[in-house]
């Protein structure tokens, strides 16, 4: 079987199944807007951000995925529907309770995103609305302002211009991810054969690696795919870092 | 101080709204899918 996407890995059984239900870079890429959000607070609760990362966990880096995968089983796994279903909605649930447990000792300004949050999961992932929500803006809204907005909110009790500004700079990089990620997506899952040529124009400079000018070259699939999913490397790596760098200022 | 046991309150409603919500999403779907086949399979007849 070929890869369903570039971290997926090689063999068979439930072991790769969850490791690519899970997603691992683009769980750890959304979950890095939780510290971001968290780190803009003048004061930051380490056990708080422990306690928002395990929530947005369950209910994005499980519920979310495994309700995807529910849903039309686009990584072409073997787990069974119903382990699917329950795991998704016991994570979720697992989710609202840590987040309305936070809201109740913290503030009640976490209630509203907690039953915007659980909604969007579901109605995401499930495409409710013929697929209103299954949208470029509501995936960079619902998992990358959301995450860095509720966990400003969780510390510091407000809203202020500065996190409007970082929610909006997350909105941007997520739907950048997806961008990218669908037309990788597409030619990897979708595609099952490729045919083609592309000549080089003989009068450009020369570049390194590239010493046939003028002659017939045969288009790949990597060709395609290649710069899209490098760059998604990339980005993982630099919202990681970018959340890391954030956190050690508190340090 | 909240008390622990809102914890497994929580748990259970969201459980329970997830269940609901997962079991209406099914039943349109396959209310939705099962329509277009009797439509199809009257067109052929």
């Amino acid at each position: 079987m070929s890869k369903v996407a570039w971290y997926d890995v090689k063999g068979k059984g439930w072991l790769r199944d969850v490791f690519v239900l899970l997603h691992p870079p683009y769980t750890l890429w959304h979950l890095s807007y939780v510290p971001i959000g968290a780190a803009l607070a003048p004061r930051l609760d380490w056990g708080l951000l422990g306690w928002t990362v395990l929530a947005f966990f369950l209910a994005m880096g499980i519920g979310g995925h495994f309700l995807d995968e529910l849903n039309g089983r686009p990584l072409r796994t073997k787990v069974p529907t119903p382990v699917l279903g329950i795991t998704a909605v016991l994570s979720i649930a697992g989710a609202v309770a840590i987040g309305v447990f936070i809201g109740l000792e913290e503030t009640l300004w976490l209630i509203p995103c907690i039953l915007f949050g659980s909604f969007i999961v579901y109605a995401y992932n499930l495409e409710w609305g013929r697929g209103f929500f299954h949208h470029d803006f509501w995936f960079g809204f619902a998992w990358g302002a959301f995450p860095a907005i509720t966990a400003y909110v969780a510390q510091a009790h407000t809203i202020t211009p500065e996190v409007v500004m970082i929610a909006f700079f997350a909105l941007m990089y997520s739907w950048t991810q997806r961008v990218l990620s669908l037309q990788a997506r597409f030619w990897r899952r979708k595609v099952v054969e490729i045919q083609g040529h592309y000549h080089l124009r003989g009068d450009g400079p020369v570049v390194p690696g590239v010493t046939t000018w003028g002659q017939r070259h045969t288009l790949k699939l990597e060709h395609i795919i290649g710069p899209p999913e490098f760059a998604l490397q990339l980005l993982s790596w630099a919202v990681i870092a970018a959340a890391a760098g954030l956190l050690l200022l508190h340090i | 101080m909240v008390p622990w046991w809102s914890l497994i309150i929580c748990f259970v409603t969201g459980a329970i709204v997830g269940i609901v919500a997962l079991y209406a999403w099914w039943y349109v779907t396959y209310w939705i899918a099962n329509k277009a086949r009797k439509t199809k399979r009257k067109e052929t007849q």
